[in-house]
């Protein structure tokens, strides 16, 4: 389903990934949702939220949603440090900001190099955010599927509730 | 309870009658069995007879047997409660045996009762039982009394499964017979047991007195002959005597003991060692036997004592005399040599001490002056901390605009993904853009990079700068103590130098005095060498004396006047 | 041009002020031709277009006015032009000069018009000029053709047909589509339902007095205006319907026939169809009037045309060309890439003089000629945010916390009137928003006579304060609760007049729909003289909808009153196709209280009901009062703010369930612990070392135990990110000016948790 969409799309963002780092392993998202990439900021905890959702962020007088990437993954939380960055991504017109370990680079992955995820290994973290396994040189990335990233499960019923 | 449902139980075979109720059941008087009685010993079987029991009460008793057998473990149990609340009789079966071990054996003598039989068997049966009584002491009263538990348990028997009182008469009185039968067995058989037992113990005592006499007398026989060494060989003889017989023994041991002593000690007298006594424990008249050779051979050795004594005091003050002569004149000698050594030596002394007092003076300079250049090391001690210190201060502030660089570098870093996301969404407009960004991407990565090591260095020049500090400090304070120790070694020179030259003012006057000592040395030495010769010859004769006495061995103890020591230097 | 009156001047001055506008764009436009032509450039054909637009709508306007001169001068300018666009004529200097003279000579007649009203006396030589182009039309290769259809008339009926031929004929012109931009076609959306809502106020107040032809003649005149807008786009039905109408509005408006009040009726169900058709055109799809022939067919009836061979001959010069021009307007449709486009806005202000020659508001003359201008709605939007962002970032610069311990003398001064600036800049601009509630209410009208004439009652709508002016976003969320709230009144409200005689009212029911400012708010009270509502109809429909408990049935009339606003609730006995159906009142509240607002009702059996709206000046920004709970900084309208106190601990009324009450003047008021609600601290706090914020919300107010008051802040409201969902109680946040983000308490939200526990 995804990748059709994606064929549909001739675009040059195609294949345009960001990737950034939590703990050892490399991410990407694909760059067409990514709306800038900011350092770590004073984050305003809100209550009544799910954990992995820090608060929000005033970015330029907007007012944003800040995901923690490693909470959302289940993963340990580690303290933020200069290093910790925040890429604001927009996906149906909602931006939000996710909190990652850093930033690493743009990355080009042509589809052919792009392999599903695999089925078996359930223990990756954030395995459901998959969408693909990108292969660039020797390393691995692990694509993540932003839209599943923010609306899977719960939050899609808070934003239907929004 | 318990018991008495048992009871009911045995008395009516259906089991169903309560105890409330006793039964009330005419029955038909029970048809008695004949008995027997076939002993092969006629003489047995009269006396059996004599004690009234007939083959008509061994019947009347039968026919309950049936009756006695169910119940027969109860009563056992009654017999051996019954045992067990008397002391004597409880006793008795404790230390012989245990229920368990006799349960079977009576349950057969009373089933034996109820056999309606009286045999040779059941004779020899109950002899036994009178000869085991006999073995274990156990009183005949006792067990006649054991009897009547027997009969009262089965005559309640029968009057509770409702035996006509005819029947319970009949069965006690045939029982009784039979009873005595029994207690007339057994005790006679206790009797002949008991009897044979004592006639044993009487031949055995006639025996053992033939013997005791036979070896006493032999035992006198050596005596009167003189061979008082002469002893029973006990273990030749029977057990019972051997008490007597080694009693008998230690007696003559006992006499003969301080006779043999005396004789070992007045032949050692004899050979003139006065040190050997009497020790025996010995009584009566062996005892002073013993007292008085110990006083004579004391006074002999005490008397032989004080004779050498004074012999050897005489020596040994002649020795003495004579040697104190001759080390007073070697002394003398070596007074006077050795007065000529110090006179030598303090000469030496008193120029060592003048260049002493030169030498702490020259010391005193140097001291002055490693001073003066001490202050100065301080100082330059302190002028090389404060480099330390700006140095560090330096680097402190290097590595602050390294962050600062890093930082700016990360942010650089950041816009330039930003720019590379914004090429990468403007597509192919943003292409030569992209490239512009990947560039400013890699400048800053290197700037990073280039702070990172930088960082790196300056952080490790930090630290060598603190380590220098450390080692500054450290300098410091040793320049310190050093400072202070010369302070202190110029105080302690400058004492050196006042007590060198006062040195010198006392070995001057100690020359003076040396010699006049020197003259009156002279003079003693002529004096002593006369004395010296007068005394070697009193210690040579002396020790002649010495010589004859030491032919005698005194006892230790003896010598009380003065103590040896005194004489003992030499 | 004999009397002229007031609206006429009026007219008039709208019209200079578009033309002039026009004008001036007109004179670059031919600017730039000149250099290009002297450049050997392509000439824009947009650029010709433009220029034939504005001197097409302005000989039509002026043709309206009855301005002759103008009308002939622009339309010779036009035919040159045509043959030039059409390439009948190359564009030649020549040209460019006369057409620049043209412009010239035609400002200068705006001027004259301006001080006198009449184009009489004015003193350039128009005609020589006139007849300087047609020669050059002459010299053209087919002059004759354009000269047989070049009969100016000054009248408006005839003209209306040589108009529409011209806009046939342009039609036809292949390049035509081309013109035709998304936002023309929004521009014409918002000018029709401008013109219809006049019309409709106009007819209805026609219906009251049938002999006022004033009223005739503003209504064929907007008609008149609607048709030709129509015709440009080449919108057939609405054009050839409003074509209709016009002819019967000309009838009456020479008193030639009387409107009766069933043609009156007729012409307010066409203008229904024409809304529906635009409204069609607003969301993508073509505005064509579906039953069109019947309803042609109708008007003939009801309005008597007397003339069908005219109306048909006219509709037949529509319908011949029937093969092009049906491709034509879904042409025009398929742009649907509106959005896109939408912020460009280069090529909307060509259509602006054309469209805006209809009169717009004839309430409010307007005395001078250039102090107004049309802004688009999203630059006011922008320029809002803006003003919003400048507030936070004039509280970053005045409260940084560098600043802080300095002593800055003139920096100060500086701020402060920095400060001040800003606040007046955000007063302007908020101002500027401001729309009068006048229109809104107008429909109003409308929606009472349907309801009336449907029901058999007699209502009259009393209308006061429509003046008032409110934020327009504000008025976007009130319209849909009025409709709903003065559908309930005429329906359920007011009775039918027997009743209404029995029960000694006047036979006609009053509905009052009046608003005024109070404060820092809008009040607009909806009250009618009808039935009232029935408590225990309400209770006993609540208890059956599960919405009390038996228990609750002594709860205070104010409570009662709004069990309505329920969703689902309805007490009507039948359903009516107009309320009854239980959907309604519920959207009263959820809009009014999007924009922070509440409602009010007071009621009495058989005498009445009143509806309070009130409603915050502007939604934007607010006057807030911060404080700190643990490190999360909350924000409360000041205006909400009743008292701020510190509570010993005598005061506190500990009550069964939990919830603490305090006792404040014998008033016994809840304290919320957004402590607890939020989860900030699970330590209890004993209240004496907090401060407790007391609200006016609730019935004796509700309190806010917070650790600390930081102050009071102007704040821009940000609605949270959706993606947050809905957190317990609060409405929206605000950006602070040291960056920090603190959150909007939603009291009317909060008092509900508290009066259901």
């Amino acid at each position: 389903m995804e990748t059709e969409v994606y064929e549909q799309e001739v675009d040059m963002q195609e294949g345009q990934f960001l990737t950034f780092m939590i703990g050892d392993q490399q991410y990407g998202v694909e760059i067409k949702h990514v709306t800038e990439i900011i350092g770590i900021q004073n984050i305003t905890a809100l209550p009544d939220l799910p954990p992995f959702v820090k608060g929000v962020i005033n970015l330029r007088g907007r007012v944003i949603p800040v995901v923690d990437v490693r909470l959302r993954f289940d993963m340990e939380a580690r303290d933020y440090d200069e290093r910790t960055c925040i890429i604001v991504v927009n996906i149906n017109e909602t931006s939000v900001g996710l909190v990652v370990d850093t930033v690493a680079e743009v990355l080009n992955i042509p589809v052919e190099s792009i392999e599903p995820p695999p089925k078996v290994n359930k223990k990756i973290n954030g395995n459901r955010f998959i969408y693909g396994l990108g292969k660039v040189e020797d390393e691995v990335q692990i694509l993540l599927d932003t839209q599943k990233l923010l609306f899977e499960e719960e939050l899609e019923q808070l934003t239907a509730l929004g | 309870m318990f018991k008495s449902w048992f009871t009911n139980n045995v008395n009516s075979p259906s089991g169903s009658y309560s105890t409330d109720e006793p039964i009330k059941v005419v029955r038909r008087k029970r048809q008695y069995k004949t008995g027997k009685i076939s002993i092969s010993d006629p003489q047995l079987r009269e006396e059996i007879r004599f004690l009234g029991i007939t083959e008509k009460d061994l019947g009347i008793v039968a026919t309950w047997q049936d009756i006695a057998l169910e119940s027969i473990d109860d009563l056992v149990d009654v017999f051996y409660d019954h045992v067990k609340s008397f002391a004597p009789t409880l006793q008795v079966l404790n230390r012989h045996t245990t229920v368990e071990r006799q349960r079977p054996m009576l349950t057969k003598y009373i089933k034996d009762m109820f056999n309606g039989v009286i045999d040779d068997a059941y004779v020899q049966n109950r002899r036994t039982v009178g000869i085991v009584h006999e073995r274990i002491d156990l009183a005949g009263s006792y067990y006649l009394a054991m009897y009547e538990v027997i009969r009262d348990f089965f005559i309640s028997l029968l009057k509770t499964i409702s035996a006509t009182d005819e029947e319970i008469h009949d069965f006690s009185e045939s029982f009784n017979r039979l009873i005595q039968v029994d207690v007339a067995l057994t005790i006679d058989a206790f009797n002949k047991a008991r009897q044979e037992k004592i006639e044993q113990a009487r031949i055995r005592q006639e025996e053992l007195f033939t013997e005791l006499k036979s070896t006493v007398m032999a035992l006198v026989e050596d005596a009167t002959s003189g061979q008082l060494g002469s002893r029973v060989d006990v273990s030749r003889k029977s057990e019972e005597l051997h008490e007597v017989l080694s009693d008998l023994n230690k007696m003559l041991d006992a006499l003969n003991a301080p006779v043999d002593e005396a004789v070992a000690v007045l032949q050692n007298m004899a050979s003139g060692d006065l040190t050997v006594s009497m020790r025996g424990d010995y009584q009566g008249d062996h005892s002073r036997l013993k007292e008085h050779i110990n006083t004579t051979l004391e006074r002999q050795s005490r008397l032989i004592k004080s004779i050498q004594n004074a012999v050897e005091q005489v020596a040994s003050g002649a020795s003495q005399i004579s040697d104190g002569a001759q080390s007073l004149s070697q002394s003398t000698t070596q007074q006077a040599s050795a007065l000529q050594e110090i006179t030598a030596s303090l000469t030496q002394i008193g120029s060592q001490t003048s260049q002493n007092a030169q030498n702490a003076d020259a010391a005193c300079q140097l001291v002055d002056s490693t001073h003066d250049k001490g202050q100065k090391a301080v100082e330059t001690v302190g002028n090389m901390k404060n480099a330390m210190n700006d140095l560090k201060d330096a680097s402190d502030q290097i590595g602050k605009i390294i962050k600062v660089i890093d930082e700016i570098a990360f942010q650089t870093n950041l816009l330039a993904l930003n720019a590379a996301v914004e090429a990468a969404r403007a597509g192919m407009h943003g292409k030569g853009f992209a490239v512009v960004a990947e560039e400013v991407r890699n400048l800053a990565q290197r700037s990073a990079k280039a702070a990172g090591e930088t960082t790196e260095l300056i952080q490790g020049t930090i630290a060598k700068v603190q380590n220098g500090l450390t080692f500054t400090d450290e300098v410091d304070t040793s320049f310190t103590a050093i400072m202070q120790d010369i302070d202190k070694i110029n105080t302690l020179v400058q004492e050196i130098s006042v007590a060198s030259r006062e040195q010198n003012e006392g070995i001057k006057q100690t020359n003076s005095g040396l010699s006049q000592i020197d003259k009156a040395t002279q003079g003693n030495t002529a004096v002593s060498e006369e004395s010296a010769a007068a005394s070697e010859e009193l210690a040579s004769q002396a020790a002649e004396l010495k010589k004859l006495l030491a032919q005698f061995k005194t006892q230790a103890g003896a010598v009380e006047e003065k103590p040896k020591v005194a004489f003992e230097y030499n | 041009m004999s009397a002229i009156l007031d609206d006429d001047k009026e007219i008039i001055v709208d019209f200079i002020n578009e033309s002039n506008e026009a004008l001036e764009k007109t004179e670059l436009i031919l600017l730039s031709l000149e250099e290009k032509l002297a450049g050997a450039e392509t000439i824009d054909d947009n650029d010709i277009n433009t220029i034939f637009r504005t001197f097409h709508s302005i000989k039509g306007s002026a043709g309206f006015i009855g301005l002759t001169r103008l009308n002939t001068l622009t339309h010779e300018a036009e035919t040159l032009l045509d043959n030039i666009r059409k390439g009948k004529t190359e564009l030649l200097k020549k040209h460019i000069d006369i057409f620049l003279e043209v412009s010239d000579t035609l400002m200068m007649m705006m001027n004259h018009l301006h001080d006198n009203f009449s184009e009489e006396g004015f003193p350039g030589d128009v005609e020589n000029l006139k007849e300087r182009i047609k020669k050059m039309i002459a010299d053209t290769e087919n002059p004759g053709e354009t000269k047989a259809e070049s009969g100016p008339s000054p009248k408006s009926g005839k003209k209306k047909k040589a108009s529409s031929k011209k806009q046939q004929e342009s039609k036809k012109e292949p390049d035509f589509d081309a013109l035709i931009t998304p936002e023309m076609e929004k521009q014409f959306v918002v000018d029709a339902q401008e013109l219809l809502d006049e019309m409709e106020q106009d007819l209805l107040n026609l219906e009251k007095n049938t002999d006022n032809l004033e009223l005739v003649e503003s209504v064929f005149r907007n008609m008149h205006s609607l048709k030709g807008n129509a015709g440009f786009f080449n919108f057939k039905d609405i054009n050839q319907v409003c074509h209709r109408a016009e002819t019967f509005l000309d009838r009456v408006r020479n008193e030639e026939a009387k409107a009766e009040s069933n043609q009156i009726s007729m012409v307010l169900q066409v203008l229904d169809f024409i809304r529906t058709a635009v409204d069609n055109l607003d969301q993508g799809k073509p505005p064509v009037i579906s039953g069109k022939i019947g309803l042609l067919d109708l008007m003939t009836e009801v309005f008597q045309l007397d003339c069908p061979e005219e109306a048909s001959g006219e509709a037949s010069d529509w319908d011949v060309p029937s093969v092009e021009q049906k491709e034509v307007p879904e042409k025009t449709d398929t742009p649907e890439v509106k959005p896109e486009n939408a912020k460009k806005e280069d090529a909307g202000e060509q259509s602006t003089p054309e469209k805006t020659a209809a009169p717009k508001d004839n309430k409010k003359p307007r005395s001078s000629v250039n102090d107004v201008i049309r802004v688009d709605v999203d630059k006011l939007n922008k320029l809002m945010d803006l003003v919003g962002e400048i507030v936070i970032s004039e509280s970053m610069v005045s409260h940084n916390p560098e600043l802080r311990d300095l002593e800055l003398e003139s920096f100060e001064k500086s701020i402060s009137y920095l400060q001040k600036n800003v606040r007046e800049l955000q007063e302007l601009a908020t101002a500027m928003r401001m729309i009068p509630l006048n229109g809104l209410f107008s429909k109003m009208k409308r929606l009472i006579r349907d309801l009336s004439n449907k029901n058999n009652k007699k209502i009259e709508l009393v209308i006061n304060g429509g003046e008032t002016e409110v934020d327009r976003s504000v008025l976007e969320h009130i319209s849909d609760p009025l409709v709903h709230i003065l559908r309930n009144a005429a329906d359920h409200g007011i009775e039918t007049p027997d009743k209404r005689v029995a029960r000694g009212k006047p036979e006609t029911g009053r509905i009052g729909l009046s608003a005024k400012q109070i404060g820092g708010e809008i009040w607009i009270v909806i009250e009618d003289d009808g039935n009232g509502l029935n408590r225990e109809k309400i209770l006993k429909k609540a208890m059956e909808k599960g919405l009390i408990g038996e228990n609750d049935t002594d709860m205070p009339d104010e409570k009662v009153w709004n069990l309505i606003f329920q969703p689902g609730f309805s007490t009507a006995d039948k359903i009516s196709d107009i309320s009854g159906r239980g959907v309604g009142m519920d959207v009263v509240v959820r809009n009014v209280e999007k924009i922070r607002g509440r409602v009010e009702v007071i009621s009495e059996e058989g005498k009445g009901t009143t509806i309070n709206l009130r409603i915050p000046l502007t939604t934007a920004i607010v006057d807030g009062m911060l404080m700190r709970v643990e490190n999360t900084i909350y924000a409360i309208p000041t205006l909400d703010i009743k008292e701020s106190l510190q509570v010993g601990a005598n005061h506190v009324v500990d009550l069964i369930d939990g919830q603490e009450i305090i006792k404040i003047r014998e008033n016994l008021i809840p304290v919320l612990r957004l402590h607890e609600l939020h989860e900030l601290s699970f330590a209890p706090k004993p209240m004496s070392e907090g401060i407790v914020v007391v609200t006016e919300k609730g019935s004796s107010g509700m309190g806010f135990l917070v650790d600390e008051i930081l102050g009071q802040q102007q704040l821009v409201i940000k609605p949270l990110p959706g993606y947050l969902g809905d957190i317990k109680g609060v409405s929206g946040c605000a950006v602070l000016g040291n960056g920090e983000i603190c959150l909007i308490l939603d009291l009317s939200n909060l008092i509900k948790l508290v009066e259901t526990t």
